[in-house]
């Protein structure tokens, strides 16, 4: 029991971590109807929070979670706390004229309530690129920006189809994506993750699996024989090492030395990075691959806002 | 002399424990006259606590029945029977966190209402009852803190203070000494004698028992051997039959009969049972 | 006595509840926001929308518990029975997860209410009907039955949890360990009229529940229906359980501490134990759910753990003054 709580725990301090695709069809959901545009945002969602400034709304914002911190400025934006479950009376002081949520069983009643008080909100899923696509024109629609987030969204997508480009030629590295440790848990194919994986010339051991956070065990890793392992390390979260965790020197990617890290906060963020995510994934496991070193995916995070 | 009416019926009364299903009380008929006092006795395993527990409606026979006034008792409701008839049972030890006055209080359930509290009616009854009963000086005090003989005394101001016409006793002196047993016995009868009480008592000591009743059944294994004055019944043989002892039967008149143990039990042998 | 002093205690609770919270708002503005319809509307939301009907429903959450657990220890005359023992909890629980991992997160807070409700009354069902079997109701039956009953639906929810993807999961781990924060006003008012007439039921039965304390014959002999009364106190204490459940998820402590202190302080007769577990109950709940709005704000803890962290030393205290 405790583990399940530490994992859910783990789980909802850093919702950007892999997280289940419900009805992927039913991505976006305007729950009330907005004919002006948003003057003053709370944004309970960080990559929403990203996207915001990257389509030039993010002088908008007026609260923000915990950890949506990124980039630079929205430190400067009010904290309003968690956001699952969200502290209503902090948003609420903030007197926004949207809010932006996770769509899913555990806010279900949060939508409710501020459309009771008269506050529009816009529920999200956002657990594929798919979400991300939609997501962005979404709150381009929302903020009066859709020139903007129509130019973000092609700009993703040149981006993530130039380091495909890069690693086609390549043989294509089986990889073990590790979520966590005990019990083992990985990524499978719902989630975002392992088409970063495919993008960056890999491929996903588990990726048969349709559950996109499905708990393995440490006998099928072995089973399927993966030549990488990718250890995602994040600033505010102490994990063990797999060549440090017993038993785990039979994986041959422990035995070849082939663990590699890699920044967790930028990997599990589905947000206007996600071509650096994938990048920084595809330099991991083509290490020899020279054109990959000054393949410019980056994304402005800031712009203006283009009506 | 006239011969008083009787209050409690009993035809070819039995019953068996589900459990079991050996029968406890089989084929008991009597009758109990109002304003008597009548002992029960027998050995161990008599069925002499279940007659009681028949008597007071907790247990329903399986076959025959037990009419009060002339009315089969399960057509009394619970209430109305608790105010005409009380129990003085032999509870399990009291650990429940309440004082004397609390526990005296609850005989007056059966002329409470729901979410009504006591009446000035009930603590006159109440007050009534301690007075009588000499528990009135510790009425503030906790049940746990009682001896034996005090916590007796307080089970029967808790019946005096349900102001029944009939009150069952099963064996209330079980525990306490000569002297308590004595006296309890005494006030019993003082209380008896005011209030025209009938009195059921289950009692072992055979010697109070022939003192204080009027009248005694006699029951050995779930059957009614005997019933009559005490000086009828404890005789001898019956005794010898029932108990499987040898014991000489003295009558003391006034006082009551003395029996006492002449030899060692005739069924000395292993798993024998006495003979009737 | 005892009435006023925790009629005050739950009044200063409420108070508390109301000045305290994530948005830092001064007495005064608090003051205006309740009292005055022009005052600033973004506090007036937050007081009237959402402070005021999750201090009521605290308060309210916690009576039942309380009173729940009161009715649980006279009925079973065990003094470790408490709300959830007979499986009202897992049942709730099998209820809402089940809902959860069905994918009917449409039905909101209601809806899993509901659906919580359910599944404890088939708990509550199945318990009854088990114990019942013997023509009487059979406490000790009643205890095996509900313990069994509890471990099964505490197996289905893990089951559950196991299928479920993660945002049900999360759902259903956030509502198994308790919370106030989804509580509105329409399911503020169910649980007050719930509460309330319920608790007025147990008050009539208060003086047969000290009857029964003296044993199931001796009650019978003092003129309780014996049956009647143990079917009615186990029905009204397991529905306070299920309502309090349903609306708040599992809360723990309240219902087996709170008539344990009200009894060593006030005594063990039910026509004050009831409506002072009420009272207490509802008191400790606001101040603890208070307590787990703010002290990490903005992130909330759930108050089942504050109620535990903070009840159960006081209670040992307690217990060690009386019995020193």
């Amino acid at each position: 029991m405790a583990l399940v709580l530490a994992l859910v725990g783990g789980l909802v301090e850093s919702p950007a971590q892999p997280s289940p695709a419900g009805g992927a069809g039913d991505a976006r959901r305007a729950d009330e109807a907005r004919r002006d545009e948003a003057r003053r945002i709370v944004s309970l969602i960080p990559a929403a929070t990203e996207i915001l400034f990257a389509i030039g709304a993010g002088d908008r914002l007026v609260g923000r979670t915990r950890w949506g911190v990124y980039p630079a400025p929205a430190r400067a934006v009010p904290d309003v706390g968690d956001g699952v479950r969200p502290a209503l009376e902090l948003v609420v002081a903030q007197q926004p004229d949207l809010v932006i949520l996770y769509a899913g069983a555990e806010n279900a009643g949060v939508a409710e309530r501020l459309g009771d008080l008269g506050i529009s909100t816009l529920s999200l899923h956002h657990d594929t690129l798919a979400d991300l696509d939609r997501n962005i024109l979404a709150l381009g629609e929302a903020t009066g920006c859709s020139t903007s987030a129509r130019r973000l969204q092609s700009h993703i997508r040149e981006a993530l189809s130039r380091v495909t480009a890069s690693v086609r030629s390549r043989d294509r590295a089986r990889v073990y994506y590790d979520v966590w440790a005990d019990p083992p848990i990985t990524i499978g194919r719902g989630s975002y993750l392992d088409v970063l994986i495919q993008t960056a010339g890999g491929l996903n051991v588990f990726g048969d699996l349709v559950d996109p956070s499905p708990q393995v065990s440490l006998e099928a890793i072995v089973a399927r024989g993966p030549d990488v392992i990718l250890h995602p390390v994040s600033r505010h979260e102490q994990r063990s090492a797999p060549e440090e965790r017993p038993g785990w020197t039979i994986v041959p990617a422990v035995g070849s030395g082939r663990v590699h890290r890699i920044d967790g906060d930028l990997a599990h963020r589905l947000g206007p990075r996600v071509a650096e995510a994938a990048l920084q994934i595809a330099r991991v496991l083509h290490p020899d691959a020279s054109d990959l070193r000054d393949l410019p995916v980056d994304t402005p995070e800031q712009g203006p806002c283009l009506r | 002399m006239h011969e008083p009416t009787p209050l409690l019926e009993l035809r070819d009364v039995r019953f068996a424990y589900p459990r079991t299903g050996d029968e406890a009380v089989s084929g008991v008929t009597c009758h109990i006259q109002e304003g008597r006092w009548t002992g029960v006795v027998g050995p161990n395993g008599a069925g002499k606590s279940t007659l009681l527990r028949l008597l007071s409606g907790v247990l329903r026979p399986s076959a025959g029945g037990i009419s009060l006034r002339g009315r089969a008792l399960d057509e009394w409701g619970r209430r109305e029977l608790s105010r005409d008839m009380a129990v003085v049972a032999q509870e399990p030890p009291l650990h429940v966190p309440l004082s004397v006055r609390e526990f005296v209080e609850l005989g007056r359930n059966p002329y409470v209402r729901p979410w009504a509290s006591l009446a000035a009616a009930d603590h006159e009854a109440v007050d009534a009852a301690l007075r009588r009963t000499d528990m009135w000086a510790l009425a503030g005090r906790q049940l746990a803190q009682l001896s034996g003989g005090e916590v007796q005394r307080a089970k029967l101001a808790r019946a005096l203070a349900q102001a029944p016409s009939v009150l069952l006793l099963d064996e209330p002196t079980a525990h306490l000494d000569f002297g308590h047993a004595v006296r309890f016995f005494q006030l019993l009868r003082r209380l008896v004698g005011e209030r025209g009480w009938t009195v059921v008592c289950v009692t072992h000591d055979l010697n109070l028992a022939s003192r204080y009743a009027d009248s005694l059944l006699l029951l050995a294994r779930g059957k009614l051997i005997a019933r009559g004055a005490p000086s009828s019944v404890l005789e001898p043989d019956a005794l010898r039959r029932t108990y499987g002892c040898q014991v000489q039967v003295e009558d003391l008149g006034q006082l009551g009969l003395l029996v006492v143990p002449v030899a060692e039990p005739v069924a000395s042998g292993p798993g024998r049972r006495p003979e009737w | 006595m005892g009435i006023a002093t925790l009629a005050g205690f739950l009044l200063l609770a409420g108070v508390c509840g109301l000045l305290l919270g994530a948005a830092p708002l001064t007495p005064t503005a608090v003051w205006s926001a309740l009292t005055d319809p022009g005052a600033d509307p973004a506090a007036r939301s937050i007081l009237i929308s959402l402070r005021l009907p999750r201090v009521v429903a605290a308060a309210l959450t916690g009576a039942a518990l309380a009173v729940s657990g009161a009715l649980f220890q006279a009925l079973l005359r065990n003094p470790l029975a408490e709300p959830y023992l007979l499986g009202v909890s897992s049942g709730a629980a099998f209820g809402a997860v089940g809902a959860l991992t069905l994918g009917l997160p449409w039905l909101g807070p209601a809806g899993l209410a509901v659906a919580g409700f359910a599944g404890a009354l088939l708990a509550i069902a199945i318990v009854f009907r088990v114990a019942y079997a013997v023509g009487r109701l059979d406490t000790h039956i009643m205890i095996l039955a509900g313990v069994v009953v509890a471990a099964f639906f505490g197996a289905g929810v893990m089951l559950l949890l196991t299928m479920a993807r993660g945002e049900a999961m999360r759902a259903a781990v956030l509502w198994t360990m308790g919370s106030l924060s989804g509580v509105s006003w329409d399911m503020t008012l169910a649980l007050a009229g719930y509460t309330g007439v319920s608790t007025l039921a147990a008050l009539a039965l208060a003086r047969h529940l000290n009857a029964l304390a003296l044993g199931e014959e001796t009650a019978a002999h003092l003129g309780t229906r014996v049956e009647t009364v143990k079917r009615a106190s186990y029905l009204l204490a397991s529905l306070l359980a299920a309502a309090a459940v349903s609306v708040a998820g599992v809360i723990g402590f309240i219902g087996l501490v709170v008539p344990h202190a009200v009894r060593l302080v006030w005594g063990a007769d039910h026509r004050y134990l009831i409506p002072f577990c009420f009272l207490a109950g509802g008191g400790v709940l606001v101040l603890a759910d208070t307590l787990a709005r703010t002290t990490f704000r903005p992130l909330e803890l759930p108050v089942g753990v504050v109620t535990a962290l903070l009840g159960v030393p006081l209670f040992l205290v307690l217990l060690r003054r009386r019995h020193a």
